[in-house]
């Protein structure tokens, strides 16, 4: 009768140790798999490439101008006018070094990104980078 | 005395498991909420030529590589120095014959309404032939 207690008081034990291995090794999975998307940077839709070199730290102060699937141009996150982009490259350009890195929608008309390139260049940028969703797989 | 340092080491050597188990379940919906499995995002770099300003690198009295891009009813249809390619794979072979000549200047030109994806993909080619100045040009076809 003693030994049939003491049964019933091993089944009701939760093996927390246990517990705490597999969540933390979940936690660890979520931690190395993830990316937290920066807040910069707007959900678009980016051409494919394999030769794309990873975004690197440089002296050069970047600005990232994003071009969503409507053509509209945003400045980091801030919605901005063709020509008022132009102005802030302009002030940008008399201080500092700056290079550009354009991430836009892959499907939209060269027209449009033609455009903000042609801004880039008469704001004399040289260094302009095209940011693409990697498929090399490495 | 005795019993007084008993109960001191319990309560050191004791763990509040219920409390950290909140928190390590807290981290794993953290992160669980704000994981991604997009694929990661790189730069494929590009010059911006200035007019009448010539790139360190470029050799003298070699001409550059002139690509341009033009929409077709089917899709794409690619001029490599007035020779015409339907696919990128045949503008591929090409680009790499050429490349093992010389790394020469690649300027790529595109009609207004081609998708943006086809001149990267173009700025993509190139780079896999080997070419390390490849440029975009601003210029309207035809202007």
């Amino acid at each position: 009768m003693k030994l049939l207690k003491h049964r019933k008081t091993y089944k009701n034990k939760i093996n927390i140790a246990s517990l705490v291995d597999v969540v933390f090794l979940l936690i660890i999975f979520f931690m190395t798999v993830s990316h937290i998307t920066a807040t910069e940077q707007l959900p678009i839709n980016l051409p494919d490439a394999q030769n794309g070199n990873a975004p690197s730290q440089t002296s050069d102060e970047n600005v990232i101008i994003n071009i969503d699937s409507s053509g509209n141009i945003h400045l980091e996150s801030t919605p901005i006018e063709l020509t008022a982009l132009k102005s802030k490259l302009e002030k940008l350009s008399n201080t500092t070094n700056i290079s550009v890195t354009i991430r836009c929608d892959r499907n939209l008309e060269w027209s449009k990104v033609r455009a903000v390139i042609k801004t880039c260049r008469d704001c004399k940028i040289t260094s302009l980078k095209v940011r693409v969703r990697d498929v090399s797989g490495e | 005395m005795k019993l007084s340092n008993r109960h001191k080491n319990r309560d050191i050597a004791e763990l509040n498991l219920p409390a950290m188990v909140d928190v390590i379940l807290l981290l794993l919906i953290f992160f669980m909420c704000t994981r991604s499995f997009n694929d990661p995002e790189k730069n494929i770099k590009s010059q911006l030529l200035q007019k009448g300003m010539s790139s360190s690198n470029e050799i003298a009295d070699i001409e550059p590589i002139s690509i341009t891009l033009r929409k077709t009813d089917s899709g794409i249809m690619l001029d490599c120095d007035g020779k015409k390619y339907s696919s990128f794979q045949s503008l591929s072979k090409t680009l790499e014959m050429l490349r093992n000549i010389v790394d020469a200047k690649v300027i790529i030109k595109s009609e207004a309404q081609v998708p943006f994806r086809y001149v990267v993909e173009t700025l993509d080619r190139c780079k896999s032939a080997g070419f390390s100045n490849v440029g975009l040009s601003t210029v309207e076809i035809g202007e």
